[in-house]
């Protein structure tokens, strides 16, 4: 079902590789983005909207790790502070191996051009004024590329994402279909040559079948070029189909990561089995009567003490709504590894659902 | 047959889609070229143009050349085909000469107040928070103040003449074309492809260059040109109040200022410079209101 490589393969044969198969490529630690509610005379900072809380975990080279939730949940702030789009508050990032230095500006431009992100309005990315050609060779060309050896680049990228450069290069992006824009934008995510690409809702927006040619064409591109992926999206089916990890969010906070069988098959947080019963079935029969997630997520301004999830869980007891379950060591956890932040999960939490002994991998 | 025209369908469709695209400005002038009552306006305002520029070849008389004898001549006399004013010199010469003044008070403050309020709008929307504050506020300042009052209160302390004119309308029209540039920006600003760009590392000029000035200008630009004719007026409102341009000098507002005494005598020759401004300033407007339309269109 899964087409894309084996992780470790991809590692091995990259020539951009500095830190070996082990080295994650991407680390995540304690990242932290809080937006500032302003109001008032004198623009206090009155309350504060926790987009992202203390948000780790590692992407292994060559592998898709999607990361999933409701909408409001942080997904796309997190993929925001990860690019850099948005300035962190607290946190580091690693780069295969490598510290990245905000303040400087040569350890910023080496993460840009290592990761890039695809959006998910596939309207609003494009500039409405620039012809899609030149909308993918401006990253070569700002990076010191010459204008023919960017033009080149744009053509052949063109060609590589499926478009047919002589009808489509002069083009501008209202005279495009959303599927051929999202093409564009995929081409313009790779025009800089980078190592990880973000994916942000970037098939939310198409219709089914154009939908599958995309993730078909992201599979084939992830295999030819060693692409390492962050796929976010609300979609289950999608991220089932195309990731190696799932990483579920719920209001800032990771509530579950591990291999993507291990989630579909046996999701540990309620949270997860919600989301997971949402999943519309095949199975006429199999049908869901009862909403399994009701109402909306708690305000992101006041989140819920102890676990945020206790306020819609069905197995909430007094221990969830005093203390936070903890996620585990994620940072120092193997990528088969299968972390739920849940009372339900950890030996002697005080749930009366928690397993007596520690819990066998 | 069938296979006939399925192998020529194809061929067809390509080449079709290979003609290079007309672009954007390709696309604007398509929808202006069957905009009649556009084209006429900017035909009219050409040919005004073309007369202020070459009115010494054009003008039949001397605009300075008074002549006692004939004064206020009415609309038609003899030698006088839009009659004299009030010193006996040539309406008509005198219309074309100020066509000169005139036009420049509208055009060159407008170009003016166009790049120094579009660049200050276009810093203070791209870079938000400190920066934005400093500068609008500051065009607020001006904003509080009615444009005819302030444009005499500053050209009342800079003096006369037409330098100070100059300046006084620039810096009049720099917050209106300030905040238009501004609120364009901040809408370009928060689209996901000023974010893909800042993604692959460009600099700031670059992008707001490549990005953000194209998305702004025709907005900005539509706004300016609506500026002519308010430029006009006010010029002539200045000149009129005589901190403009001083007598002799054919200029329409101040030709509407020294008829206004004869308008008992001849109410028509007296009228002359005020069409005149009319006119222009509702070429310009129409202008103003085709461009928008054909720039605005996002076929």
């Amino acid at each position: 079902m899964n087409p894309s490589i084996s992780p470790a393969r991809a590692a091995s044969t990259d020539p951009r590789d500095r830190g070996g198969e082990a080295q994650p490529l991407l680390i995540a630690e304690g990242l932290r983005k809080c937006f500032p509610i302003r109001s008032g005379l004198l623009n206090r900072t009155v309350a504060e909207v926790k987009a992202v809380q203390d948000v780790s975990f590692f992407v292994m080279k060559g592998e898709t790790l999607g990361i999933v939730g409701e909408s409001g949940c942080g997904k796309s702030t997190l993929a925001r502070v990860l690019m850099h789009l948005i300035p962190k508050d607290k946190g580091r990032l690693i780069l295969d191996g490598d510290l990245v230095e905000e303040r400087s500006r040569g350890g910023l431009s080496a993460l840009r051009r290592s990761m890039q992100m695809v959006f998910q309005d596939s309207s609003s990315s494009l500039n409405p004024r620039l012809p899609i050609g030149e909308s993918i060779s401006y990253g070569p060309k700002t990076q010191g590329t010459a204008r023919k050896a960017a033009r080149d680049a744009s053509r052949s990228l063109m060609e590589r994402v499926g478009l047919n450069p002589n009808l489509f290069s002069q083009r501008y992006p209202h005279e495009l279909s959303g599927g051929q824009k999202q093409r564009v934008n995929i081409a313009r995510a790779l025009a800089l040559d980078p190592r990880l690409l973000i994916l942000d809702e970037a098939v939310s927006a198409l219709d089914k079948s154009v939908e599958a040619q995309v993730l078909n064409l992201l599979s084939e591109l992830k295999a030819q070029l060693n692409l390492t992926y962050i796929f976010i999206s609300h979609d289950l089916h999608v991220v089932r189909y195309i990731s190696n990890r799932v990483l579920v969010m719920y209001l800032g906070q990771v509530m579950e990561i591990g291999p993507v069988e291990q989630i579909y098959r046996k999701p540990q947080h309620p949270y997860t089995q919600a989301l997971l019963a949402c999943q519309l079935s095949m199975d006429p029969h199999d049908r869901v009567e009862v909403a399994p997630l009701a109402g909306d997520p708690p305000n992101p301004v006041n989140p819920p003490h102890g676990c945020r999830f206790h306020t819609r869980c069905p197995f909430v007891e007094d221990v969830c709504m005093s203390s936070a379950p903890p996620l585990g060591d994620i940072l120092n956890a193997r990528p088969r590894d299968h972390l739920t932040a849940c009372h339900m999960v950890h030996p002697r939490s005080g749930h009366s659902r928690a397993p007596a002994a520690a819990p066998v991998h | 047959m069938a296979h006939v025209i399925a192998a020529a369908l194809p061929a067809r469709k390509e080449r079709s889609q290979v003609v290079k695209a007309r672009g954007y400005w390709g696309n604007v002038w398509q929808r202006l070229r069957y905009d009649y009552v556009t084209l006429f306006c900017l035909a009219l305002i050409i040919a005004i143009v073309l007369l202020a520029i070459f009115a010494p070849l054009v003008a039949p008389m001397d605009p300075y050349k008074s002549n006692m004898a004939h004064r206020l001549r009415p609309i038609g006399a003899p030698g006088h085909l839009l009659g004299t004013d009030e010193q006996g010199r040539d309406m008509l010469s005198r219309m074309i000469f100020g066509g000169c003044v005139s036009l420049t008070m509208g055009i060159l403050p407008v170009a003016l107040a166009t790049v120094i309020g579009g660049l200050l709008g276009v810093v203070a929307g791209y870079f938000a928070g400190g920066v934005n504050m400093a500068i609008m506020r500051t065009m607020d300042v001006f904003f509080a103040f009615p444009s005819v009052l302030l444009a005499v209160a500053i050209s009342g302390s800079l003096g006369g003449g037409i330098g100070n004119q100059l300046i006084t309308l620039t810096v009049i029209l720099i917050p209106p074309l300030c905040r238009v540039a501004e609120t364009a920006t901040s809408q370009v600003r928060s689209m996901d492809f000023v974010d893909a760009a800042r993604s692959t590392d460009a600099s700031t000029p670059s992008i707001l260059l490549t990005h953000v000035l194209i998305n702004i200008l025709s907005p900005v630009l539509v706004y300016a040109s609506t500026l002519v004719s308010v430029s006009i007026i006010l010029a002539s409102g200045l000149s009129f109040l005589g901190l403009g341009v001083s007598p002799p000098t054919p200029d329409w507002g101040l030709m509407l200022s020294t008829l206004r005494e004869s308008i008992y005598v001849q109410p028509l020759v007296s009228a002359v410079p005020g069409i005149a401004i009319l006119i222009t300033s509702i070429a310009f407007n129409l202008v103003s209101d085709g461009l928008r339309q054909a720039m605005d269109v996002r076929a």
